[in-house]
């Protein structure tokens, strides 16, 4: 959330120093020198673009022959003697090399952490970074990023760039795109930001885990001159990413998952493992042939644990449920821009009280004719962006009018609920707080 | 006059009860429910020296239904109860019926359940396929029951909160008629453990070894006696391979018995299983198991395991055993299984002769929670002797 202290994540750059050391990140000298040189040279190359190639259209693909890290690139999964070493780089084709253009470069590490949603609350999560949500990005238009992701879990992971119009090796889609990253690799992640708006990150290895859970991160692209602006001259923005949690569900397959990652780890460890051991196949042919042979029994013909339902019990906004839901501050006769992720499996209708509000876009794109409602329906994996104008001093819930879904584990008020708080007018009363009406 | 106050007070006191009861205002929570559960059904084909009137039948034994209820505690840790039935001897009897609190550091159970009198599951179908070897006697009862279960309060705490325990338990085996017995709190016992979770079970060499000591009140014509055994046994690798994973267990147990058992106590046709109880032994059961788990999914085991008992005070009075056995898995808790156990007996034990069952049939297995809110430390199937692995 911008201004209120929620981390993100910056560019490696001398001016983003401070950011770094509060989100823990090493900066090596080799990267302060290389983020230097992005400090220096980003805006140019941003603004200037990749050069594209010829024949790659409008989508600017680059020449994937042109690429040497092409000719080592190719599914580790169906090569003989297949290198799952941790500590391994992987540089996917599909992108200019370093030399090319001027990337922007960020580190971002998956790790399981104890994640606090409520006071007494405590999940462990996969997370980046060791924080629920991931660090915001926030970059311009047209920007190259690189991305280092390293999986310090026993866990494998990707990340998905969701509405990012990456090349397809960049994409993230476990045995679709790319090989899934193994314990103690590290995946390299080159795209250019493009297009403009709200868009966001997370895992698509395991997603129901992984991504809904905690594995999950805004992705927020500006434009280098934002109309909207024009309309609803703003200058503050919120990002809430809304959530929906199952922690026993959590527990659980955490639980069974690490138990069965142990086995895996050390079929790996020894080079023995097959692809059948985890389920991996080259072609839906030889999984049908595995299936037909009896070599193999599909784990969706038994299950794996006794949870049969997925009920999420816990809803949060940027990783928090009510009352540890951080505010929204706004002042009288301001515009302010709220960005709403839903990384959560169910729908969130959005409501605030006493105000209209203006829904301006919808998955980062602008909407035609921005809409005057005050409840916004927010569905899994969309992004919507509404301007709240500050006419009506106090303070205002903002919450899932799926009212069950304002809950902790069953109790009201809870879950999906935040406030717009006045910050220039003096109370009559100050809101106290009840977690058991 | 005073029947009068009685009365009154007897009302008032009733009347009492259900403000008392309103003023609680922590809601009822539903438990977490966890049932489980083995239906396993042999054809057994027996021709045994020991026992020449058993016959063969159709064995249901070890077939048992549990429920576990427990909730968190609003300190750290979880309590609750379990309740199990068991056939046993063409009846169904409560096997399990204990209350437990655990947290990471502790565990605590009073009621009936396991006997802490043996160490090691070996790769048997069933508990007791091996149990003159595998497990500390009864010196109270020759019924198989009364050798598995006991009321018992045991107290074990987990010293680095992960795989070592010391274990400390009280209790009161079960006797039957015909033996002497002294009723009351009859056995001690204590011990160390250290056992890797599940998760490690094919990342580890040593998966479980420990040492324990049970005594027992034995009841003599002259007396009250104490009569102590050492158990110790482990687990282990013989490779890592999850998918192909050998295994091998040993266990021994040294039982100083009592004085005066001669070679007709052993052989008695009633009271053998007590008296061999009560007779000075050493054991030692070994036992290989072969588990194949393509794409990590149980598929088969075979095992083998070899049975020693010697009681050095009577000559003669030696007995082994071999017990091959195969399980195949047909789907998930679903397991068809045979097994041959052949025993051979010292000449002072049942004149030398020797027993031979074929045991061909089905297990059925399940393990299901609901409303499911706990961390466990394991499996409710845990509780129960796991032939499989």
């Amino acid at each position: 959330m911008k201004d209120t202290g929620k981390e993100r994540l910056h560019q490696v750059s001398a001016g983003s120093k401070r950011r770094d050391q509060q989100s823990g990140r090493l900066i090596t000298r080799r990267n302060f020198l290389r983020a230097t040189a992005v400090f220096t040279g980003g805006a140019l190359s941003a603004r200037s673009g990749y050069p594209m190639p010829e024949g790659h259209g409008q989508h600017g693909l680059a020449d994937h022959q042109a690429m040497d890290m092409t000719e080592d690139y190719h599914s580790m999964m169906f090569t003989p003697g297949h290198n799952m070493e941790p500590g391994m780089t992987i540089e996917p084709p599909g992108a200019p090399r370093d030399d090319e253009v001027k990337y922007k470069e960020f580190s971002i590490e998956v790790k399981i952490a104890r994640h606090e949603i409520l006071p007494g609350i405590q999940v462990h999560m996969f997370v980046f970074n060791g924080q629920v949500p991931g660090p915001e990005f926030n970059v311009t238009e047209g920007d190259w990023i690189k991305v280092n992701f390293t999986n310090k879990t026993e866990e494998m992971h990707t990340i998905h760039w969701h509405g990012l119009a990456v090349p397809y090796t960049m994409d993230g889609v476990p045995m679709i795109t790319q090989d899934p990253v193994h314990p103690g690799q590290t995946f390299v992640y080159r795209f250019q930001a493009k297009p403009a708006g709200t868009r966001w990150y997370h895992c698509h290895w395991g997603t129901p885990l992984h991504a809904s859970t905690g594995m999950h991160g805004a992705f927020i692209i500006q434009r280098r001159n934002e109309h909207l602006k024009e309309r609803f001259p703003y200058e503050r923005e919120y990002t809430l990413v809304l959530e929906s949690w199952d922690v026993d569900f959590a527990r659980e397959e955490m639980n069974g998952l690490l138990e069965g990652m142990k086995q895996v780890n050390l079929l790996m460890a020894k080079g023995m493992l097959d692809p059948m051991t985890h389920g991996f196949f080259k072609t839906y042919q030889a999984f049908l042939e595995a299936y037909r042979n009896d070599d193999y029994v599909p784990p969706y013909l038994q299950g794996r644990s006794n949870r049969i339902p997925f009920r999420p019990n816990f809803f949060g906004i940027n990783g928090k449920s009510y009352p540890a839901t951080r505010r929204i501050g706004i002042k009288q006769g301001e515009w302010i821009r709220l960005r709403l992720i839903s990384a959560s499996s169910q729908s969130h209708h959005m409501h605030l009280h006493g105000h209209d509000f203006w829904w301006v876009a919808q998955d980062g794109n602008d909407l035609p004719d921005p809409r005057h409602i005050n409840t916004i329906h927010v569905e899994p994996g969309g992004t919507y962006d509404i301007m709240i104008y500050g006419d009506n001093p106090g303070y205002w819930t903002f919450h899932d009018h799926k009212t069950t879904q304002a809950r902790n584990n069953g109790i009201y008020p809870g879950g999906a609920l935040t406030l717009l708080e006045y910050e220039d007018f003096e109370p009559s009363y100050v809101p106290a707080v009840s977690v058991d009406q | 006059m005073l029947m009068k106050r009685y009365i009154l007070f007897v009302l008032v006191f009733i009347t009492a009860i259900p403000p008392a009861f309103a003023l609680e205002v922590d809601r009822e929570v539903v438990p977490r429910i966890t049932l489980g559960g083995r239906v396993i059904s042999t054809i057994d084909i027996v021709d045994h020296d020991s026992d020449p009137d058993r016959d063969s039948e159709i064995n249901i034994r070890d077939s048992l239904l549990m429920m576990r209820l427990d909730k968190r505690l609003y300190e750290q840790g979880v309590a609750g109860g379990v309740i199990g039935l068991e056939e046993n001897e063409n009846e169904v009897r409560f096997h399990k019926f204990y209350v437990f609190m655990w947290n990471r550091d502790i565990e605590v159970q009073i009621g009936r359940t396991l006997l802490p009198n043996t160490l090691i599951e070996f790769p048997t179908p069933h508990d007791a396929d091996l149990l003159s070897y595998t497990h500390v006697g009864n010196a109270s009862s020759s019924t198989e029951f009364d050798q598995i279960h006991a009321r018992i309060f045991s107290f074990d705490w987990f010293v680095d909160r992960r795989y070592q325990s010391i274990n400390i338990w009280t209790g009161m085996r079960g006797d039957d008629t015909g033996v002497p017995a002294s009723g009351g709190f009859d056995s001690y016992g204590a011990g160390y453990q250290f056992e890797l979770p599940a998760e490690l079970r094919y990342v580890k060499r040593l998966g479980h070894a420990g040492i324990l000591l049970d005594t027992q009140q034995v009841t003599t014509t002259s007396g009250d006696e104490w009569m102590k055994a050492v158990i110790a046994g482990a687990e282990l690798n013989l490779n890592l391979d999850p998918r192909a994973n050998w295994s091998m267990a040993v266990q021994t147990i040294f039982n100083e018995g009592i004085d005066g058992i001669t070679t007709g106590d052993l052989n008695g046709p009633v009271n053998d299983v007590a008296n061999q109880a009560r007779a000075k032994s050493t054991s030692l059961v070994a036992g290989w198991r072969f588990t194949s788990r393509p794409n990590l999914l149980t598929r088969w085991q075979a095992s083998l395991s070899l049975g020693y008992k010697d009681y050095p005070d009577v000559t003669s009075a030696t007995q082994w055993s071999i017990v091959p056995s195969f399980v195949y898995r047909l789907g998930q808790g679903v397991d068809i299984l045979t097994e041959l156990i052949h025993t051979q007996y010292g000449d002072a034990l049942y004149g030398g002769g020797e027993d031979n069952t074929v045991q061909v049939g089905i297990a059925f297995s399940l393990d299901a929670k609901f409303n499911d809110n706990i961390g466990e430390r394991s499996s409710i199937l845990n509780i129960e002797y796991g032939y499989i692995q």
